[in-house]
């Protein structure tokens, strides 16, 4: 194993555990804002970027656990909330 | 030091030594020397009262008073001094006056109320104590009065509630302990006859039980009060068994209404010599409801004890338990064996566990549901079907009672709160919830089931209800709902804190439905109003919920915002726990949850409502009736909410400021009619009737217009006068003209119709008059537009009698004229006492310092008050003999100082007929107002008597004849009440056009005035009456 591939793998953990972080604390709030998810997961995180955050909370919301509410707000307004699993099912 | 300091000082040394007689010998030679110093008689008066010499004591104690009227202590001790001699009436009047000389002392309070409870006069006395506790919360004497009272007056709760407070606060009161717990016991039989026989039950079952085994041994009996020192004692015979279970029932009372709901009684039997025993213990509930719950359970170390060894006496103990089971189901007792299972590890108490069981199953689990049941349904069932507005209160227009119609305001924002209702509705409906609550209420955590609660219900209702839709198609309310959830989610956290006690006394089947009583119920409730008639009130509680640790049941009002003003949430959920309470007859909290920014619950017990806003709710009910009444044509507009921030929330705001204008609504586009032509046009009239008359002048006043005519040659009167009926129709007017014959011409008064209000502010500002000038009363305006005033120091004005129909303003009238009073002359100078049996007339004015005793509303009270006036007049005659004086002002003149003077004494009486219907009442009254109307002009004393049914059955000849002054409102047409008012022949009373148009007798003429119209009625302060501002009249 490289020393880069080492690496690779560490942040792709980091990663991991990040993302189960954040859905986590969507599950506890249900319904929260954006910024105050970033922030939260930065207060834990601080070697990972917030374009980082961002694009994990994307991945979430793709994959049907998450779903931003307003999109097309503002970024300090945007809201995310989490998508029952029973309700996700069933609206497929 | 003179000679006069020395006897006072000696005398005041000996009175504290004891020395009483001494006291008096050095205190009567201090008088000798300086007999206007009012400190000698009181103290002499207390050495007097200290031999028992009361007579000589009240003799000393009026002097003093005399001497120094102001000051309270005096009459307290005066009072006490007439108790001593049993004139409790008497001593009730001094009270009176010590407490509206000195309003914040608690112990006056008590001392009136206890000359009330010795006359029997129960409620006022209570109110009396009720007041001093008001004042003084710690004053511990004040609840024991209480106590007694509520005893006398049958409200055992009541009076155990205040001896316990008494207990707590002075701790070594040994009789309020013993009348506590004779109370108790008292109690306890008055709970259904229920405990007496229980008490038996257990005691016949013990004595059976050791009667059985151990007839020769000596047993030893301890029990164990969670609450109070264990007690042994050593009784063979057991006799004392039932008084130890007495004893502890009791003080399972005592606790009761001191914390809870709920008591544990433990006891255990003790065998001396071999130290076996048994013990055991019971927990038992009390539900408001009516309900009983007990648990019973015994064990022991050994099995000499009855325990059932063989199926033989396993089936004999059975039998007796479920002989009782049977007894206890007769009598609708609860009783229910779910507490903790003995062990069952021993086979001695295999007994044991088959009565457990068969108690749980049999009839345990039978009456618990259904006492469970009757609490669920206790009120629901009451509170459905009722038709009903969403507006909390009578209706939107509704101004008024300032902190209610803050609640308007929030109804239209209470719209969230339907969620949070959905959220309880759901949570009765989803087997998931209850899952949660499956284990005991000691394993809840609240963390945990709160977090579990609020994802269920996201998964089930909020997110695809409200979000989804939400996100789908309308995004930007996303804000706004995020809110809602961070409030639900709070009052989650709240609803299963409290769903975990309940726990405790529930199962899980049934936990939502016994906490949550009901939501979003609609509640109508006819209030019976103090002047006997109703009003209806109509509202919708958002919740109901049951509180078993409390006890009782709460209603809880949900508001999404925290509070402009508390008081306005405090009155709509009082109203509401008032509004059940009368409905359900059992005490109802009251709290609101304030669920954002974050959540906050205010609680209101309801021991809290129950003795201040709860009384006042009839009160305010009736002043708000008056103010739906009034339409914007009239005077008095319901006065604006004190506190205008709120108005900025107010959905009504913009309809209340212009519907409830307090200036009558302008004619602006009619310009006012000449007096001229208006004059002319009369002439013109007479003449189509063939009566000629000659035009001389005209005057318009503020209700009417004056036309002067000149009868021609030739013309009668009498042929101007009858014509009355024909001008109205004429002229197109709404009542026929008043037409009097005047010096040189005939008037005929037109009234306007752009009538005019003269405003008392515009007439009469604050000033302080000076101790020598004439106390005045305000009549009214007159053509000229100037105030015409009475000197009640003249003869023909010093007393009056006022007369007019509903709606004649004669409210308006009396307020004006109290008004004028106090506007100009201070407390010293005029005490001003008020009999308002209705008690609307004179609300503004029960705390002002001109009253001379609180404002007088039933009868005996007011023959006290007219007998007291009585007896004033007659020691101010015996004060004026002394000083060589013939009346009030030569009197007051004389005096050195201020100090001294007298003040006059004005007495209004509104609604005298409500007095005249008993003729006990009515010789009393009347044998008062005769001496005072013969006498008491000189001694300053002046009756201001008002009726709205001047009617010859209440105006009486003896009334009539002792009132000089006469004042007529309009009597609606009716020519012979005014005769009676007026007298002689004199129908033009019933002329009049109402609203303050009055006539005032002045000796054989009669002046046709506007009475003055207080819109906002603010008292001056002495203060302000001293530092007087000219320019604050705008302010009125």
């Amino acid at each position: 194993m490289t020393p880069n591939s080492e690496g690779t793998d560490k942040d792709q953990k980091l990663l991991k555990e990040l993302k189960e972080f954040l859905l986590n604390l969507v599950k506890h709030h249900h319904l929260l804002g954006q910024h105050i998810l970033i922030q939260q997961a930065k207060s834990q995180f601080a070697e990972v970027e917030e374009a980082q955050i961002e694009n994990l909370i994307q991945e979430l919301a793709k994959e049907q656990k998450i779903s931003i509410v307003n999109p097309n707000a503002k970024p300090k307004e945007r809201l995310i909330c989490l998508i029952p699993q029973v309700v996700a099912g069933a609206s497929k | 030091m003179s000679q006069f300091d020395r006897y006072y000082q000696q005398g005041l040394l000996l009175l504290k030594q004891g020395n009483n007689r001494g006291a008096i010998a050095a205190l009567t030679e201090a008088i000798k020397l300086e007999p206007n110093y009012a400190n000698t008689y009181s103290f002499r008066g207390e050495a007097h009262s200290e031999l028992g010499n009361y007579t000589e004591a009240l003799a000393d104690f009026s002097k003093a008073i005399a001497l120094s009227p102001q000051e309270a202590y005096l009459y307290c001790l005066r009072g006490w001094t007439k108790e001593e001699l049993s004139d409790y009436q008497g001593a009730i009047l001094d009270f009176d006056r010590a407490i509206a000389l000195n309003y914040h002392d608690a112990n006056i309070h008590i001392s009136r109320g206890y000359a009330h409870r010795v006359l029997g006069n129960l409620q006022n006395a209570i109110a009396d104590y009720t007041k001093a506790i008001a004042i003084d919360s710690e004053n511990w004497n004040g609840y024991s009065h209480r106590g007694y009272a509520r005893q006398a007056a049958g409200d055992i709760s009541g009076a155990i509630e205040d001896f316990t407070k008494v207990i707590q606060l002075n701790p070594n009161d040994a009789d309020a302990k013993k009348q506590l717990s004779s109370l108790i016991k008292a109690e306890s039989v008055q709970l259904q006859g229920k405990s007496g026989l229980w008490i038996g039950k257990i005691g016949a079952k013990l004595k059976n039980v050791f009667g059985r085994n151990n007839q020769d041994r000596e047993l030893t009996l301890i029990y164990r009060p969670k609450y109070s020192e264990h007690e042994t004692i050593s009784d063979p015979s057991f006799a004392n068994l039932e008084r130890v279970i007495d004893e502890l029932w009791q003080e399972a009372q005592y606790i009761i209404k001191e914390e809870t709901s709920r008591f544990t009684g433990h006891f255990i039997l003790e065998d001396s010599e071999t130290k076996d025993y048994i013990q055991g213990m019971w927990d038992t509930r009390f539900y408001p409801a009516g309900g009983f719950h007990l648990e019973w359970s015994c064990n022991s170390n050994r099995s000499w004890l009855p325990l059932p060894q063989t199926d033989s006496e396993a089936k004999e103990i059975l039998r007796l338990w479920l002989e009782d089971i049977q007894a206890c189901s007769a009598l609708n007792w609860e009783i229910i064996g779910d507490s903790d299972p003995m062990s069952l590890e021993h086979p001695s108490r295999r007994g044991f566990k088959i009565i457990h069981l068969l108690k749980q199953y049999e009839a345990g689990e039978r009456n618990f549901r259904r006492e469970n049941l009757s609490n669920a349904n206790l009120f629901e069932a009451d509170l459905q079907g009722i038709n009903l507005s969403h507006a909390c209160l009578v209706g939107a227009d509704l101004r008024g009672a300032n902190l209610i119609r803050a609640n308007l305001a929030e109804a239209d924002l209470r719209d969230s709160c339907l969620i949070e209702n959905e959220f309880i509705t759901t949570v009765k409906q989803e087997p998931q919830f209850k899952d949660l609550f499956e284990p005991s209420a000691k394993q809840l955590k609240l963390e945990a089931v709160a977090s579990q609660m609020q994802d269920i219900f996201y998964s089930v209702v909020f997110f695809p209800n409200y979000l989804q839709p939400t996100i789908q198609t309308k995004p930007d309310l996303a804000p706004a709902l995020n809110q809602i959830w961070q409030g639900l989610r709070n009052l989650i956290q709240q609803w299963t804190q409290l769903l975990i006690k309940n726990r405790a006394y529930s199962n899980a089947d049934e936990i939502f439905d016994r906490t949550f009583v009901s939501t979003e119920s609609k509640l109508e409730f006819d209030f019976n109003l103090p002047d006997g008639t109703q009003q209806s009130i109509v509202g919708r509680l958002d919740c109901l919920i049951y509180d078993y640790s409390k006890g009782r049941p709460c209603v809880v009002e949900l508001k999404t915002y925290a509070p402009v003003d508390p008081s306005a949430q405090l009155a709509q959920v009082a109203l509401y726990s008032y509004m059940i309470q009368q409905l359900k007859k059992v005490p109802v909290d009251s709290a609101v949850y304030c669920v954002l920014p974050e959540f906050k619950e205010y609680h209101y017990a309801w021991s809290e409502l129950e003795t201040n806003l709860h009384q006042v709710i009839p009160f305010k009910l009736q002043q708000m009736q008056q103010w739906l009444e009034w339409q914007p044509s009239q005077p008095d507009a319901p006065p604006p909410t004190s506190n205008s921030a709120l108005c900025s929330i107010c959905p009504q705001q913009k309809k209340c400021q212009s519907f409830f204008t307090d200036e009558p609504p302008q004619l602006p586009d009619d310009p006012p009619i000449e007096p001229e032509t208006i004059g002319r046009e009369l002439v013109e009239t007479l003449k189509s009737f063939k009566v000629n008359v000659e035009y001389i002048g005209a005057i318009a006043g503020p209700t009417f217009t004056r036309i002067k005519l000149k009868p021609g040659k030739g013309v009668k009167v009498a042929s101007i006068l009858k014509l009355a009926s024909d001008l109205q129709v004429q002229l197109g007017i709404v009542r026929p003209p008043l037409i009097s014959t005047q010096p040189g011409y005939v008037s005929v008064d037109l009234p306007r119709e752009d009538r005019q209000i003269a405003y008392f502010k515009d007439y009469i500002q604050p000033q302080k008059k000076s101790d020598r000038a004439a106390v005045t009363i305000a009549i009214g305006v007159d053509l000229e537009g100037k105030l015409v005033e009475a000197d009640l120091a003249d003869s023909n004005n010093c007393h009056f009698l006022i007369g007019g129909t509903p709606g004649s303003g004669k409210s308006e009238f009396l307020r004006s004229l109290l008004l004028s009073l106090i506007y100009r002359h201070s407390p010293e100078q005029v005490k001003i006492a008020l009999v308002d049996p209705k008690r609307v007339t004179f609300p503004e004015f029960t705390q002002m310092p001109w009253l001379l005793s609180p404002v007088v509303k039933d009868s005996e009270a007011a023959i006290s008050l007219m007998e007291e006036l009585v007896r004033e007049m007659d020691k101010r005659y015996k004060i004026f003999e002394t000083a060589g004086c013939p009346h009030l002002d030569a009197y007051n003149q004389k005096q050195t100082s201020s100090k001294h003077n007298l003040p006059r004494i004005v007495c209004i009486f509104d609604e005298y007929a409500d007095f005249m219907v008993e003729k006990e009442t009515r010789n009393a009254l009347e044998t008062s107002i005769k001496r005072l109307g013969g006498m008491a002009r000189a001694a300053g004393i002046h009756l201001i008597i008002a009726t709205q049914r001047p009617e010859a059955s209440v105006v009486t000849p003896i009334i009539r004849d002792n009132l000089p002054g006469r004042i007529a409102l309009s009597t609606s047409g009716s020519e012979a009440n005014s005769k009676i008012i007026l007298g002689g022949t004199q129908t033009e009373g019933a002329y009049l056009l109402g609203k303050g148009d009055l006539l005032y007798q002045v000796g054989a003429q009669l002046q046709r005035l506007q009475s003055l119209f207080a819109d906002l009625v603010r008292l001056p302060s002495y203060q302000e009456q001293i530092n007087f501002i000219p320019d604050r009249q705008n302010n009125l």
